[in-house]
């Protein structure tokens, strides 16, 4: 642990858990490992049909607690779990990802320096099913001040996952967070959208996340039920008014965009149309 | 299935025995056990009556504790998937029934967990530790709930006649509901006939806390809504959402094919009930029972069509044939068995098909919430048009002309007759295709002018913009199905203590169902199109050529002969200005139209009749 902190805050770990045997074992080994002492971890199995509560089962304690359920989706699994969270931090990591040693501590040390921040995230790499480093995304510093923007307008340089995040417990609660559980992929990029004009920061040396891309993993097989989910998410915002001014032209024309092209590549022509001419509509607000 | 009944009042200290009395009057609901609970406080009383369908052993009583003592839970339904949320939650049990299951797991996870309770429900969980109450009703509202309240004094149970009898509860009527029910046949939530006693909310539970005094109003949290199930897109693949379709149907039939009891369906010869007795049907490996009724007339006789059917299938089927007589026996019982005024004529023809199936089973499966899921009445054709611009602007001109013609005509003419407020437009076509009095001939009918805002018509806000056809068949899940239909079903069965599911309300199917897009339920003219396409996947299309008929009664017919001293009795001058609800010039005037030949008017006399029927009863 570095120095400086005196009193260590407790940090609540949230791992949602469907059918995931193959890699969770890793997963909480990584939190285990880290550098530092005070961390309670709440798993949550959402109904896996595979060996994963045999795993979980030989891990539980007194600082890991097991959470079985049916299975109704990550977005809710995150919310059963945030209810248990006795933490002054919360990360929301999931259940292939692994941390490296000083992930918490790092973040910790820049929120206790901090007040003013919210939340702090830090740099990602991507690993393959066998733990391989990938592709590495260039960093850019100094983004982290305004999440909005960066959120509504799709910025691939500013990673949405939210397993690189510590939040500070006080906030979410403050501010009601929840995860959508009417959104599946799209549940984190609507929660960071919820926080708002939050400030955050960034951890820049060490303290990553291992981020795992499955070539089958959900994010990535395209369909249609993946569509009407960006598409829900897209009215949700915009109802909901998440994003104003300036970001919520950006955001209307990214995500008609997107819309447009998903539905033209699915050959549904009609809704490709509508998002079509609301992209073009878009350049005159 | 049971019945379950609760009482707080911490004014004086109760005692075990003050719900015997109240638990006789339902004990049709459940007569193979009863027991009560009294907390140490002496502030709360549960009761419960069990009609024994999973798990027959006596260990399976309720009241009901869970395995730390801490809560107590009396339940009526029935939860399809407690094994799956068993084995998920790794609940370790010492019966074999759901209601174990639902006790642990909210031990376990608190209201989190009535989200994922999968079936029809309707039970209060009492926390003795923190001396709190949980009530809690199934998503549409299958298994019923009332409850008193007065801001003092609260009460609840699955049929008001057990609020009824609970010493000292202020039974004021609520005169305000009855333009509502001479408007819709039933009287819609929140309301009751009675002042204080109020329907519970489906999908909903509310918390009670002992501690503390009763605050003055009630404060419900939903943990299901249908407006957050509708998604922006729709499914609209024909070949996919038919074979999606399939797969939800014979999953939703499966699950609720379990029961340590015989199981058979009602079977009419439509649509709805040959698609969930042919799934059964595959799915069980002996014979499955089916049931229907038919009437002596022809005209009404639908029971060939089902025997056909049953045959195609390949069921043991029974039948019974309707006399007049057998429903003047029953039609006492309407009266008394549903509480309130409640002028559902398909009601008796239920009862009777209930009493024929208990013969044989104790549990069967029936058809409804088809027609409102997948759009199959009429009406919704109406709300199509009724939108239109043209017939809008028009319908003050077309209206004249239509009262000259025939009566069907006539009858067209009341759904232009437009109501007062333009929002009213859903309960006007609802109510106008059921033939009961419209907004402006209440304005006539009634003595004192009456106060609209009872009508529930608020418009759905989700993500969809909703078409009329959609907007229609939505109100119709959300009141007419909740309020009429499935009282309808649950009172007829329990009368004869028989369990009545309904597939068609699975979680997953409903969730599904109300994604599916219009064009597929409504396809050039054909209503509830896909529905019939999986059927036919089943069954042989000739089969099912045919109009739609339902479970309708010749009313109409028997008004004017063998019911008609019933107008007599109750519809005369002096009963009607006793009570002062409805001018007689009017009602006489609908009366002699109706002999001479204006039969569409039965129901609005028929409506007449029940409501102050009903008053005498409940002087």
């Amino acid at each position: 642990m570095n120095n400086g902190i005196i009193k260590y805050p407790s940090v609540s770990v949230v791992i949602p858990c469907f059918n995931g045997e193959k890699y969770i074992a890793k997963t909480i080994n990584s939190v285990l490992h880290q550098h530092y002492p005070e961390i309670e971890i709440i798993i949550v199995n959402d109904g896996s049909k595979d060996s994963t509560y045999e795993i979980l089962k030989s891990y539980e304690n007194t600082t890991i607690r097991i959470i079985n359920k049916p299975n109704t989706g990550v977005s809710d699994s995150r919310n059963i779990g945030m209810g248990y969270a006795g933490g002054a931090y919360i990360l929301f990591l999931d259940a292939d990802d692994i941390l490296e040693p000083d992930f918490i501590s790092k973040r910790v040390e820049l929120l206790e320096k901090d007040t003013s921040l919210s939340y702090c995230t830090g740099e990602i790499v991507w690993i393959n099913e066998l733990d391989n480093p990938i592709e590495m995304p260039k960093k850019q510093y100094g983004i982290y001040e305004n999440i909005t923007r960066n959120v509504a307008s799709f910025n691939p340089l500013f990673s949405t996952c939210p397993s690189a995040y510590l939040f500070r417990m006080e906030v979410v609660k403050r501010k009601k967070l929840q995860f959508n559980i009417r959104l599946s992929s799209p549940a984190d990029r609507y929660f960071l959208l919820e926080l708002g004009n939050e400030k955050g920061a960034l951890v820049k040396d060490g303290g990553k996340l291992m981020y795992r891309i499955n070539t089958y993993s959900m994010s990535h097989h395209f369909s249609e039920k993946l569509i009407f989910d960006q598409e829900n998410y897209f009215f949700s915002v915009i109802k909901n008014n998440l994003v104003s001014g300036n970001e919520k032209v950006i955001f209307i024309k990214k995500m008609c965009y997107q819309l447009f092209a998903s539905f033209y590549r699915l050959k549904m022509y009609s809704p490709s149309f509508v998002y079509l001419s609301r992209y073009l509509k878009s350049f005159f607000l | 299935m049971c019945g379950i009944i609760g009482y707080i009042n911490k004014a004086e200290k109760l005692s075990k025995t003050d719900l015997d009395i109240p638990m006789n009057t339902i004990k049709h609901r459940g007569p193979d056990a009863q027991d009560t609970y009294l907390n140490e406080e002496n502030s709360l009383i549960l009761g419960h009556l069990r009609l024994s369908i999973i798990d027959l052993s006596t260990s399976a009583n309720q009241p009901f504790f869970s395995s730390d003592n801490r809560y107590v839970i009396i339940f009526n339904g029935e939860i399809y998937n407690f094994k799956e949320i068993k084995n998920d939650c790794k609940i370790e049990t010492k019966t074999n029934g759901d209601t174990e299951i639902i006790i642990e797991a909210f031990a376990q996870h608190g209201t989190n967990s009535f989200t994922w309770l999968n079936g029809m429900f309707a039970f209060a969980i009492y926390d003795i530790q923190e001396q709190k109450i949980t009530l809690c009703r199934d998503r549409f509202g299958i298994k019923p709930l009332f409850y008193y309240y007065d801001g003092q004094r609260f009460a609840f149970a699955s049929e008001i006649k057990a609020l009824k009898k609970i010493k000292g509860l202020d039974l004021k009527k609520n005169k305000d509901t009855f333009p509502s029910f001479l408007h819709l046949g039933y009287i819609p939530y929140p309301y009751t006939v009675y002042q204080h006693i109020y329907k519970f909310p489906q999908g909903a539970y509310l918390e009670i806390d002992l501690k503390h005094t009763l605050s003055a109003t009630l404060e419900f949290n939903y943990f299901w809504k249908l407006k957050d199930q509708l998604s922006r897109h729709t499914f609209s693949e024909e070949q996919a959402v038919k074979s999606d379709l399939k797969n939800l149907l014979e999953s939703a039939v499966d699950k609720q094919l379990i029961s340590d009891v015989p199981i058979g369906t009602f079977l009419s010869g439509g649509i709805d009930s040959s698609l969930i007795t042919v799934i059964a049907s595959k799915l069980k490996d002996t014979k499955i029972k089916t049931f229907s009724v038919g009437y002596e007339s022809n005209k009404y006789n639908e029971s060939h069509f089902a025997e056909t059917v049953a045959k195609a299938i390949g069921t043991d089927h029974y039948t019974m044939i309707l006399k007049e007589d057998d429903i003047l026996n029953i039609i006492e019982n309407i009266i008394s068995s549903y509480d309130e005024p409640y002028a559902d004529s398909s009601a008796y023809p239920t009862m009777l098909v209930s009493k024929l199936a208990k013969k044989e089973v104790t549990v069967t499966l029936s058809g409804d919430g088809a027609d409102e899921l997948f759009m199959g009445y009429g009406m919704y054709n109406w709300a199509a048009r009724l939108n239109n611009p043209f017939i809008k602007v028009a319908s003050p001109f077309f209206y004249p002309l239509t009262q000259v013609g025939n009566n069907k005509f006539k009858r067209a003419g009341m759904l232009l007759n437009y109501p007062v407020k333009a929002d009213n437009i859903k309960t006007h076509i609802f109510s106008q295709e059921q033939y009961y009095f419209s907004e402006k001939e209440l304005d006539d009918l009634l003595v004192r002018k009456s106060n609209y805002n009872v009508f529930n018509n608020e418009t759905i806000d989700c993500d969809r913009d909703l078409s009329s056809r959609e907007k229609q068949s939505f109100w119709d899940i959300s009141n007419y199905l909740i309020d009429d239909l499935l009282v309808k079903v649950d009172r007829a069965s329990m009368l004869y203590s028989l369990e009545s599911r309904v597939p068609f309300l699975d979680n997953h199917l409903v969730n599904y169902a109300l994604n599916i897009d219009e064009s597929l339920k409504h396809n050039s003219s054909i209503n509830k199109y896909i529905l019939k396409e999986v059927l036919y996947s089943y069954l042989p299309k000739k089969l099912f050529e045919r109009p739609k008929w339902g479970f309708a009664v010749p009313i109409s017919k028997w008004l004017k002969s063998n019911l008609y001293f019933l107008i007599e009795k109750y519809l005369s001058k002096e009963t009607i200005e006793k009570h002062n609800i409805v001018h007689y010039w009017y009602t006489d005037n609908i009366i002699k139209r109706f002999m001479n030949g204006e039969e569409y008017l039965y129901v609005r006399i028929w409506v007449l009749l029940i409501l102050h029927w009903w008053l005498e009863e409940n002087e």
